[in-house]
Order: structure tokens, then C-alpha cells, then sequence
């Protein structure tokens, strides 16, 4: 563990983000504590992706009691015009979005905006962002609501879209995911409770929502769900 | 309406001009806009300030039948309601017949445009940029409450309708006399109680007031202009100053840009006496280049609540943007590097000039949108949302976050004041100023100072005001134009706060 991570956890990183770009793996973790934000999200690079391989780069973002934002849950987007963007965020003020620099995968020094991206006015809980382009448009997917409460859980998945990356996301309805909108796409169903954490990943010719749940016939421990996404004739995804 | 002036539009058309000529409208008064078939007038349902209220033909008497007609430019229009401070637009920006108007924030969609056509006998027609049909009443309804739709321009009478000028627009901008031509102003009183203007161009230009009234030229802030700012403005000129008083010294704050583009930096200057030539300059605070999604001009200091000190800015680009200053050198806080999205207009790139000012635990957030620096063809005008934090985020009245191109519109062209904007807001000892420029139709579209008072609505919202209403002005909005009358004891403590600012 590096050695700055201490600072904001002891022993456990939590939400990696892997992708290989420019001929090499990178890896973004969060450093945090359940219910707090003085947290910190770190990058690592590797050659190879093998355990034990990754070289720390140290603190991408980080944040404190006084901030409005959590810096957990880092997501990596290259978006149409080759920028690097890292969404992150879960409860205080949402979902955020920064520009990356290419060259060594920190903040760009070109660009110190923090973009928000989704909030819920009415309720923190939100979290677990992941950005998808399809179609000329970026497609935001976010976890609503409570995670990690077994069978009680209530996680569910929401989604919006923007011509964008840095939005403004709508949903379906017309309603900004900064106040509050989200379609939901996947929510508790029968055994399978709680869906969320979600990533899109394309493999081959399909699309898949990739996501962990509760499990209902398993004293609700977290299982790995999959599903093929279908986009309708108005561009919304559904399973 | 307090005996205003009603005279219907054809009074404003050349005698003689010909038929489906584009009307020019005298944007000195609000007008109610009256169906030619049923003779009710263009209203908000249920008088109310939400955005995406469903706009109707109202009952008489309805506080929401009153509008402004703001030139946007190309012979087209803006269509503001009085009571809301929102925009006329169609539900969703559809094109397609029979789509519901609204009402909506101006966030720049081409559905708020409209071409005003005058076809004769006294009616005009209004017909959407957007979708190329024209207003009228749904299902030709003569009902109070009938909804205003679009529809295919067939001349029925339910698509024609009658302005009838019904008051004044706004009140006046308060008297100033002299040397007050000015871009982006910024003023502060001294000690011994002489006003200092700061205006855009060369190393700030300044004129001086004893009374807030007379101006006179006072040469300029630098006396020479900073080296490092030629990298950034190459033709060495300094824009958009803002002046405040803290901790015993003057901070100025100004830009170095060129016109359009986003090479730009933002640069502190400090005064102990704000006298012209007096001031030190202390460097860069925050730089754009090309690369960068904002452009670092317009800036704007805010002292919150709780003594933090704060910086606004932006122009174009991704919209106005908020970053920490350290106290103790008015530079960017080490221990804090985020820069907030404030506002941003997702259909129209153009807002700047923005300003945050604290009144009654809200944050509110002045901005300039649509277009300076075209003499009388400038269609700036000024919007505001709030917050309960400086950091946002930030709604208008009508519930439209200013990051999704909220900003309630509370000043915009009226007669020869064109194109209000680049404004501050300022705390003199006989209350709230709103202090911006206009581009004055009677001075061939130079740019002046404009100072009009600013009083606070129940609902805590500011319009601009005057002590003693010489004519009616339809700004139902806030109950009238005139300024609260309670302001007069709340002035005794901001008295005693000026005097101690500026001891």
C-alpha cells in the first residue's frame, strides 16, 4: 500500500479503475473510510497489469470535512476528441468529473475546473459513477440510494446522457441529473437485490451492464450480475 | 396602471410602412400582448414564477399579462415576462403544430426567439425562430386559462395579436453627470468619501465623484502597465477591474486578455489609498490558455460568511467559475485547488461579467448574458440566481439551476440604455447599488455608467428600484418598482458598517 494512502485509510483501497492506454495499465484507487470523506484518489501504472507489478504514482484528488465532494470511486473516460476525464463521487455533493493529463495521468494544469455532474437535492446517496459513449452522446450511470446492506440494500442504477462528457446529463424525462433526474435501468428484482457499482463493457458485439447485487438465496452477499444492453429507437439503454 | 402611457404599437411604426414590415419596438415599456380573438391578454398560468409554468391567455387583471420585447439581435426578440422574469418559449424547443408554450430561464435556446411581423390594422403576428410557426391561442379559445400554442401561420385572427404599451419598462438608472463613460465598471468610496470608478481599458482607467453624482477623469490606476501582462494582452490593454477595501488596504483585481479569445490571466493590484498611480501590482492569480476549457478574465472578489475569500470569473468558454483566494496574499489558497462551475449556459456560450454578492445569508450571483460591445446593437443584460453557499450550486427564482443556464433577468435594454451589463454590486450608505455600463443610444452607443438602486423582493430576490415612481412600471414581480420602504431603518446599521469598512 503507498505510503500517502495511510493518511486517509489503513490497509484497505477500495474501487479500482483499470485501462490500458499509450502502452501501459492504469490503475485508480480510492483511499477512504466508510461514511467519510477525507479521502484520496491515487493512480498506479503498470507494464504488464500482473499482481504485485504496479508502481505507485501517488494522489490524483483528494478531499476533506470542508469539501463538498468524496474523492472515491475513480472512473478513466477518453472521450471523442482523445481529452482524458476522471469521474468520481459518492454522497456530499455528488458525481465530478476532471480533466486528466495524458502525459502522467493527473489533473490537467490547463484545466483545474471540478465539472458536477449529478446530484440528488433531496437525498446523497449517490455514488459509483460510470461514463459510456455511445452514439455521439456520453451516457452517465450512477448507483442510487444504499449500497452494502445485504438483502436490506437498495441500491439501484440510474442513468442520463449528454452531448458532453462535461454535461449537463438529462434523463429521460428532461430532468438534470444535477437536480436530482437518473432513469432507472436496474432495480431490485426478486432474489437479485440491489443492484449497482455498475460499468458498461463492450465486448465484441456486445454491450453488457456489468454490476455486483445482494443476493436473496444467499444471505444477500454481494454476487457478480451481467446483462446485455439493448438501446431503444430514442437512444436510452435498457436490459 | 397609476395612469401610464397605453398606446397601442402602431404609434412606434413609421406612417406608411408597409405591411409584414418587422416591427421596431420601444423597449422604454412592458406591453401586454392581447389576442386579436378573444381580446385576452398573453399570461402566465396561475400567475405563476416556475419555470415551465404553461403561458395562457389570461384573465384581466392578471398580474402576469405584462412583457418586455429584449432585441436579440437580426431583428429578432426575447419575450420576457415581468411578473416571472422568464422568457416565452415552446415546450421542449418542439417545432412541431400545436406545441404548449412556457415559460423558461434564458439559457439560449433558438425556441425563446421570436420575429415580431406587423400585418397591418394594428396586430402583429409573433413567430417562432425556432420552428418557423407562429403564436397563437389552442383551438381558437375565447376561455381565460386557454393555452398558447404554436401553429402553421394561417391568419386566423387567434394568431394576431395587439401590443399595448402599459408602463414603463424599469425605472431609470439614478443621475450621474460628466466624465461617466465607462466599460465594466467597478467604484469604491474612500475614507474622506471621494468615489473611485474603475473601467476597462489601458492600466485601468479611473474617474473620481465627491458625491456619486459628478465624475471627473483621474488618469489611471498603474502608472505603468505590469511587463508581465503584455504576454496576455500584447496590446496592453487591462479589462474588467474589481475594487474592494479589506484588511486595511485596496485589492484590485483586472484582467489581461485580447478580444475572443481565451490567452488570459487575471492579476492583483493593492492601493493603501486607491488614488490613481497608486498601485503596486502583486502579479498573476490565475492564467487560461488555448487548452483550457475557461478564459481567466472578469474577476470578481467575494468575502463569505465565515471570512473565506473567494474569486469569480469567467467569460465564455465553459461559463463563470469560482476558485479560493488565500487572505493573506489575494492569490489562489494552496490547501484548495478546485475551481467551482458556477454557471454556464449549455445552449449559448455567452455569459461573463459575473459578480457574488452576500445579502441576507444567500450567495447571489450577477452575470451578464447574450452579446457586449456592439454599441446600440449589444443585447447584454444582466441575470441572477442564489445560494446558500458561495460554492453553489446556484438557482434562479424560477428553480433553474445556473449551471443549466438559470439566471433570473432582472435588467435588460430599455429606451437609450442598450445592453446593461458588466456589472458589481455595491453597498453604499443609501443601500444596495447595482453599478454596470449601457451602451447609450443617445451618445451613438458609447458605453456609460449606469447606477440603479436595488431593492429586495418578499421572496428575498433584487430588481431595480427607485425612491419615487414617476411613472408606472408593470414589475408586478416584486409588488412595484418602488424600493422597499423598510429599507430606511435597515440603512442606519449599514451605515455604521460602510463607515467602519472605510475608517
Amino acid at each position: 500500500m503507498p505510503p500517502w494512502a495511510s493518511a486517509y485509510n489503513h490497509g484497505d483501497l477500495w474501487a479500482p479503475d483499470v485501462s490500458t492506454h499509450n502502452g501501459k495499465y492504469l490503475l485508480y484507487f480510492a483511499a477512504s473510510t466508510f461514511g467519510k470523506n477525507t479521502s484520496a484518489i491515487g493512480l498506479a501504472t503498470s507494464q504488464t497489469a500482473a499482481p504485485g507489478s504496479w508502481s505507485d504514482q501517488g494522489i490524483v484528488i483528494s478531499s476533506h470535512a470542508s469539501d463538498d465532494y468524496n474523492a472515491i470511486d475513480p472512473g478513466l473516460l477518453v472521450d471523442s476528441g482523445g481529452k482524458w476525464w476522471l469521474s468520481f463521487g459518492s454522497f456530499w455533493g455528488g458525481i465530478m468529473l476532471i480533466e486528466i493529463d495524458p502525459t502522467n495521468g493527473k489533473q490537467a494544469s490547463w484545466n483545474q475546473m471540478r465539472y458536477p455532474l449529478a446530484r440528488r437535492p433531496e437525498s446523497p446517496a449517490i455514488e459509483a459513477a460510470y461514463i459510456y459513449p455511445h452514439d455521439n452522446r456520453y451516457y452517465l450511470f450512477t448507483s442510487f440510494d444504499q449500497c452494502c446492506r445485504g438483502v436490506a440494500s437498495t441500491y439501484h442504477i440510474a442513468v442520463g446522457r449528454s452531448t458532453r462528457v462535461t454535461g449537463p446529463y438529462y434523463d429521460r424525462d428532461g430532468v438534470a441529473l444535477s437536480q436530482g433526474g437518473g432513469t432507472i435501468v436496474l432495480s431490485s428484482h426478486g432474489t437479485v437485490i440491489g443492484p449497482g457499482g455498475q460499468v458498461v463493457f463492450h465486448d465484441g458485439n456486445d454491450e453488457l451492464l456489468i454490476y455486483h447485487y445482494y443476493d436473496g438465496t444467499n444471505k444477500g452477499r454481494p454476487m457478480l450480475g451481467m446483462n446485455r444492453i439493448r438501446w431503444d429507437s430514442e437512444g436510452w439503454p435498457h436490459i | 396602471m397609476n395612469g401610464s402611457p397605453i398606446r397601442t404599437i402602431a404609434t412606434f411604426l413609421a406612417a406608411g410602412s408597409l405591411a409584414l414590415a418587422q416591427v421596431a419596438v420601444d423597449t422604454d415599456f412592458a406591453y401586454r400582448i392581447v389576442n386579436k380573438n378573444s381580446g385576452l391578454a398573453l399570461s402566465i398560468d396561475g400567475d405563476s414564477t416556475t419555470a415551465g409554468a404553461p403561458v395562457v391567455q389570461g384573465e384581466d387583471g392578471g398580474t402576469s399579462g405584462y412583457w418586455l420585447l429584449m432585441p436579440a439581435g437580426e431583428g429578432q426578440y426575447k419575450i420576457l415576462n415581468t411578473l416571472s422574469r422568464e422568457l416565452l418559449g415552446i415546450t421542449n424547443a418542439s417545432t412541431a403544430p400545436a406545441t404548449p408554450a412556457v415559460q423558461w430561464a434564458d439559457n439560449g435556446t433558438a425556441d425563446h426567439l421570436w420575429q415580431i411581423t406587423d400585418v397591418g390594422g394594428g396586430y402583429v403576428k409573433l413567430s417562432s425562430v425556432n420552428s418557423g410557426l407562429v403564436l397563437g391561442i389552442g383551438g381558437s379559445s375565447q376561455t381565460p386559462g386557454a393555452a398558447a400554442v404554436q401553429s402553421a401561420d394561417d391568419g386566423d385572427a387567434t394568431e394576431l395579436w395587439q401590443l399595448d404599451a402599459a408602463g414603463a419598462a424599469y425605472p431609470p438608472p439614478v443621475r450621474v453627470l460628466g466624465d461617466t463613460g465607462v466599460h465594466d465598471p467597478s467604484m469604491v468610496r474612500t475614507g474622506d468619501g471621494t468615489y473611485y470608478l474603475f473601467g476597462t481599458h489601458d492600466g485601468i482607467l479611473m474617474s473620481s465623484s465627491p458625491d456619486r453624482v459628478h465624475f471627473t477623469s483621474a488618469g489611471q490606476a498603474f502608472a505603468s502597465i505590469p511587463d508581465w501582462t503584455v504576454a496576455y494582452s500584447p496590446a496592453r490593454d487591462l479589462w474588467a477591474p474589481d475594487i474592494s477595501w479589506h484588511d486595511g488596504q485596496y485589492w484590485l483585481y483586472y484582467a489581461a486578455s485580447g478580444f475572443g479569445g481565451n490567452v488570459s490571466a487575471i492579476g492583483l493590484a493593492t492601493s493603501a489609498t486607491a488614488t490613481p498611480g497608486s498601485f503596486i501590482d502583486e502579479g498573476m492569480v490565475i492564467a487560461s490558455d488555448t487548452a483550457s476549457p475557461y478564459n481567466a478574465i472578469d474577476p470578481g472578489l467575494i468575502v463569505d460568511s465565515s471570512g473565506n475569500w473567494w474569486l469569480v470569473f469567467g467569460s465564455w468558454w465553459d461559463g463563470i467559475n469560482l476558485i479560493q483566494l488565500d487572505p493573506s496574499t489575494g492569490k489562489q489558497a494552496s490547501w484548495n485547488r478546485t475551481m467551482y462551475l458556477l454557471a454556464q449556459r449549455p445552449a449559448d456560450p455567452a455569459i461573463e461579467g459575473s459578480y457574488v454578492y452576500l445579502h441576507d445569508n444567500y450567495y447571489y450571483l450577477f452575470a451578464s448574458f447574450d452579446q457586449c460591445c456592439d454599441g446600440i446593437n449589444s443585447t447584454y443584460h444582466i441575470a441572477v440566481g442564489r445560494s446558500g453557499s458561495v460554492t453553489g450550486p446556484y438557482y434562479d427564482r424560477g428553480g433553474i439551476a445556473m449551471t443549466l443556464g438559470g439566471g433570473t433577468i432582472i435588467l435588460s435594454s430599455h429606451g437609450q440604455f442598450v445592453g446593461p451589463g458588466g456589472q458589481v454590486m455595491m453597498h453604499d450608505n443609501d443601500g444596495d447599488l447595482l453599478i454596470y455600463h449601457y451602451y447609450d443610444a443617445d451618445s451613438n452607443g458609447a458605453p456609460m455608467l449606469g447606477i440603479s438602486r436595488v431593492g429586495w423582493d418578499a421572496g428575498g430576490w433584487p430588481y431595480p428600484c427607485e425612491y419615487s415612481l414617476g411613472r408606472g412600471w408593470p414589475g408586478i414581480t416584486h409588488g412595484s418598482a418602488a424600493c422597499a420602504p423598510s429599507r430606511e431603518s435597515r440603512n442606519r446599521s449599514a451605515d455604521d458598517r460602510v463607515r467602519s469598512q472605510y475608517r
